[in-house]
């Protein structure tokens, strides 16, 4: 299982696998997470997106160095309390220097959030 | 952690802002500021950076409040955020962040904002918020 960093052991526990090249984020929504409705803050959401782009990006970066250069999200639903969130990241291109990934995240099963990202990879010129 | 010089205490509501938090307040002639300072639980995979879920949750806050004051603090949640990453802060950088009410529509907010270090930009964003009530 990939190693997680220190911000998504803070807001985690936060768990990655691998399945057909995809990366597959698994995590439960706890009290801490909330906004003030009672829902996955926005906040957590983009972390948990970004952070199953990024896990992906890191692997199929073979070793090079990867940093985000934007991130897209779109809150297409909420997020309630104890649910289970389940995130599946591909990568959609891959060219020497860049990296182009989305993802999409489900609560309970319900469609939460599509997110993309452009990742750079190597160091910056 | 004590606010930086010249700053106060954001009175943060949303758990979650609560947990990365704090953030720090401060009035730059009319143009609210808001900051918070890389600690190390903020960090990414590298140890050196802060992470990118830091960053954008620090976007959603500050342009969320933006769009809340500027719309007579309508309540109003996020519908679209795009971040784009100049350079990526380090520990004890202190992260300032500037936001821009950009249009209103009758149930769409448009906002904008700068993020930056020493003055130096690090981060730029726009977002998309669905206002609460309107059809």
């Amino acid at each position: 299982m990939p190693a997680t960093s220190a911000f998504e052991q803070y807001v985690g526990p936060l768990s990655f696998s691998e399945e057909d090249g995809q990366t597959v984020l698994h995590f439960t929504i706890a009290e801490q997470h909330l906004n003030g409705d009672g829902f996955l803050h926005g906040g957590m959401m983009m972390t948990l997106a970004s952070s199953a782009l990024s896990t992906l990006v890191r692997r199929v970066a073979d070793g090079a160095t990867s940093a985000p250069l934007s991130v897209n999200c779109d809150f297409v639903g909420p997020g309630p309390v104890g649910a289970d969130v389940v995130g599946r990241a591909t990568i959609t291109r891959r060219t020497r220097t860049v990296a182009f990934a989305a993802v999409e995240l489900s609560a309970d099963g319900k469609m939460m959030m599509s997110a993309t990202g452009v990742y750079r990879l190597g160091e910056p010129a | 952690m004590s606010a930086p010089a010249g700053f106060h205490a954001q009175d943060l509501i949303d758990p979650f802002e609560k947990f990365v938090g704090p953030f720090f307040e401060r009035d730059e002639e009319g143009q609210r500021v808001i900051a918070f300072e890389v600690g190390s639980q903020h960090l990414g995979h590298d140890g050196v950076h802060v992470h990118e879920g830091q960053m954008m949750t620090f976007a959603d806050a500050t342009m969320g409040c933006t769009a809340y004051w500027d719309n007579d603090y309508t309540p109003c949640v996020t519908l679209s955020l795009q971040a784009s990453f100049l350079s990526f802060p380090k520990l004890g950088d202190l992260v300032e962040a500037r936001a821009r009410f950009v249009r209103k529509t009758r149930s769409v907010l448009f906002v904008e904002a700068s993020y930056t270090v020493n003055g130096e930009p690090v981060m730029t964003a726009t977002s998309l918020w669905k206002v609460l009530g309107a059809r």
